[in-house]
């Protein structure tokens, strides 16, 4: 049986106001627009990343593109990749998070779902580095689903271990919990968002360490000395500061 | 009392195929140029007759296209990370050098003609002598994409703006940044000085346009009208008036004095990517992302010009415009009807004003005869003349070759660039140093 999680599908309009082909239609437009140096593409993990604290200090600056719906399944972000979102740009790096909304689907074909994503971004952009994120823990208390986020993303370290142009970026479910595995609500406000800023702090971080070591820039956070990406920048002008 | 008209659309160019970048009139009105992401410029031709010139050499998208204040040179700024210098002529000569290790957005002249300033997503601005093209020093402190660099009207400063959120003034006697401008609604597009040097206009890819006194160092009006990214802004000689494009599809003129906008200006087919005064005034155009270029005669800056010229035989012994001619003043009765802004539709009249399309003419360096480009005639042009090493022997090389050439290139402007902070730093040590011994010698 063919597994659902990789057959690319749009989103129906179930409620009749055509967001989602809306905002499709709008990525493909920044896709032309803009000159992005990272696309990050997913579900709405991703999309709500536009919204927290750090985005603007952090990711703006880097010329960041965020192609995240919510409630986007493997199947959809499929869709998305191959009907055209990373067509005209060329960026430097591709963050990937989706397959937490896969409800129906078993943690073999979620990872399967996920793995067709990766292969349809290298295929549009193969000189861009893929960062695939991990998928996050869910759910105050230990669950069934948690466990198959474990297992999805044991599946997907092996298979991008070792592949070229891939980071499979893994933030441990402990950092998310308190001591007793519950997920506390300043983490996640709901169980399976993240809050603006304590949330995001812990997926960001890492992300961001990954992202600017592959771009090979650190942005600065107050900017006030002189900063060149040449060697000449290690001399730090030392003024009367 | 004369009567104000409104602006109106004399011009349509057509050739560029792709979006036009950029667009300036030379200094006697002339010629038009204009730089698309087409890796092309052109240079249109007012006179009816005579044809266009396509200048073809740039390898990538070029930015940025600047006459110089004689008129007789064209500079382009391209993401081939190149800047070249055109005679505007059937020839089309040009010679080419390597100004920045990244896509170079902008390009400037001073109002003496002597140097050039240019701006790039390496984050550094840099001057250069247009005699020779010789690299003078960088302006370094942008921690982002620079996106734009202006002379001052005396040519004793710079003011550039960048994805960094900050638009920086400097000082090319020091070299130092005398002021730090925050932007905080987003990346700045462009900027450009008040004929008087007093102040400067910013464009914001958030749709805001701001006005800062830089005597003063603070804001001086914030217009918000436009609905998207603000891409390009020109202030009208009289220092009047401010000129803006927009990612909404609209030209728009302010009023500074009012503190208002005047005319919403409609022509172009989606995002409006460069607009331009003319040097007097009296004409602007604009160009788009539907690759058009159009020439609008102003109109309503007669009685302007007629108050200058009145102006300036009063005051002559008075100092320049003061920080009260910029400021919006409420109580002013005001000559023409307070009305609300004015809107201009040009798109049927660009219908109806089929231009008489000139004929193109494409003008190459001759390393590229033999590969035909498009249907119209080609001319040859005289080649590069004095053209810097890296250009020249590109063509005669291995690939191999020719990458290492330009990583040695690179390295070079690296060591160039650390050669002037160190540089820095040694005027800097001095200077304490001195500090030093003069502190001493008061306590002695």
């Amino acid at each position: 049986m063919s597994n659902p999680a990789t057959d690319p599908k749009p989103v129906e309009d179930a409620q009749g106001d055509g967001r989602w082909m809306s905002l499709h239609n709008s990525f493909l437009h920044d896709a032309k627009e803009k000159e992005p140096e990272v696309v990050l593409i997913g579900d709405s993990l991703i999309a709500l990343m536009a919204q927290s604290r750090l985005w603007k200090e952090m990711f703006e600056p880097l010329h960041c593109l965020n192609f995240g719906i919510g409630g986007d399944n493997t199947q959809h972000v499929l869709w998305r990749v191959l009907n055209g979102e990373l067509d005209q740009v060329q960026p430097k790096v591709i963050v990937l998070l989706v397959g937490t909304n896969n409800h129906s689907h078993s943690a073999d074909q979620v990872a399967e779902g996920v793995l067709a994503v990766t292969r349809a971004i290298q295929e549009k952009q193969p000189a861009s580095h893929l960062i695939v994120i991990g998928l996050l823990p869910r759910g105050q208390q230990p669950n069934p689903l948690r466990e198959k986020h474990c297992a999805v993303n044991k599946r997907l370290a092996e298979e991008l271990e070792g592949r070229a142009m891939t980071t499979f970026l893994r933030v441990e479910d402990k950092e998310f919990m308190s001591a007793e595995g519950t997920i506390p609500r300043n983490v996640m406000y709901d169980f399976l968002h993240l809050t603006m800023d304590k949330g995001y702090q812990k997926l960001c971080e890492p992300l961001l360490e990954e992202i600017q070591n592959l771009l090979g820039t650190y942005v600065k956070v107050e900017s006030t000395s002189f900063d060149t990406s040449s060697m000449a920048g290690e001399f730090d002008s030392a003024g009367p500061n | 009392m004369s009567t104000l008209e409104d602006p109106s659309l004399e011009r349509h160019f057509r050739g560029h195929r792709d979006v036009v970048t950029a667009v300036d009139f030379n200094p006697n009105m002339t010629q038009l140029a204009s730089s698309s992401l087409d890796n092309n410029l052109m240079v249109w031709n007012f006179k009816a007759k005579m044809r266009a010139y396509r200048f073809v050499g740039h390898k990538d998208a070029v930015n940025c296209v600047k006459f110089s204040p004689s008129g007789h040179l064209v500079a382009s700024a391209s993401r081939d990370k190149t800047v070249r210098l055109w005679i505007p002529s059937v020839k089309g000569e040009s010679t080419v050098f390597r100004a920045h290790t990244a896509n170079v957005r902008s390009v400037d002249f001073s109002s003496d003609g002597q140097a050039l300033c240019t701006a790039s997503d390496d984050k550094t601005i840099k001057l250069w002598t247009v005699h020779r093209q010789k690299f003078m020093f960088s302006l370094l402190q942008h921690s982002n994409w620079v996106r734009t660099a202006k002379f001052s009207p005396d040519g004793r400063l710079v003011v550039s703006g960048s994805d960094d959120k900050t638009v920086l003034l400097w000082d090319l006697q020091s070299r130092q940044c005398l002021h730090t401008f925050h932007e905080t609604g987003g990346f700045v597009n462009c900027v450009d000085f008040h004929p008087s040097g007093t102040c400067i206009a910013s464009a914001c890819t958030d749709g805001g346009v701001k006005i800062w006194d830089i005597r003063m160092n603070k804001i001086l009006q914030n217009h918000t009208a436009h609905a998207g990214s603000v891409n390009k802004v020109s202030f009208h000689a009289s220092g009047n008036y401010l000129l803006t494009g927009s990612d909404d599809g609209t030209l728009k003129i302010f009023d500074l004095l009012e503190g208002r906008i005047f005319y919403t200006l409609h022509g172009h087919q989606g995002p409006v990517t460069s607009v331009m005064f003319s040097r007097d005034g009296q004409y602007f155009a604009s160009g788009g992302h539907d690759e058009q270029v159009l020439v609008w005669k102003t109109n309503f800056d007669a009685e302007c010009e007629a108050n200058i010229k009145s102006k300036r035989k009063r005051d002559r012994s008075v100092e320049g415009p003061t920080i009260d001619d910029i400021h919006p003043r409420q109580d002013r009765i005001s000559p023409r009807p307070v009305s609300s802004e004015n809107t201009i539709d040009a798109r049927q009249e660009i219908r109806r004003l089929e231009d008489v399309t000139q004929g193109i003419t494409n003008v190459m360096p001759t390393e590229q005869l033999g590969t035909s480009k498009s249907g119209s005639t080609m001319t040859s042009g005289a080649g590069d003349s004095s053209a810097p090493m890296t250009q020249q022997l590109d063509s005669t090389l291995s690939p191999e070759l020719s990458d290492f050439v330009q990583h040695v290139a690179s390295q070079l402007d690296i060591l160039t660039q650390t050669v002037s902070l160190l540089e820095k730093r040694m005027t800097m040590t001095e200077n304490q140093l001195k500090e030093c011994m003069n502190s001493q010698r008061k306590e002695t």
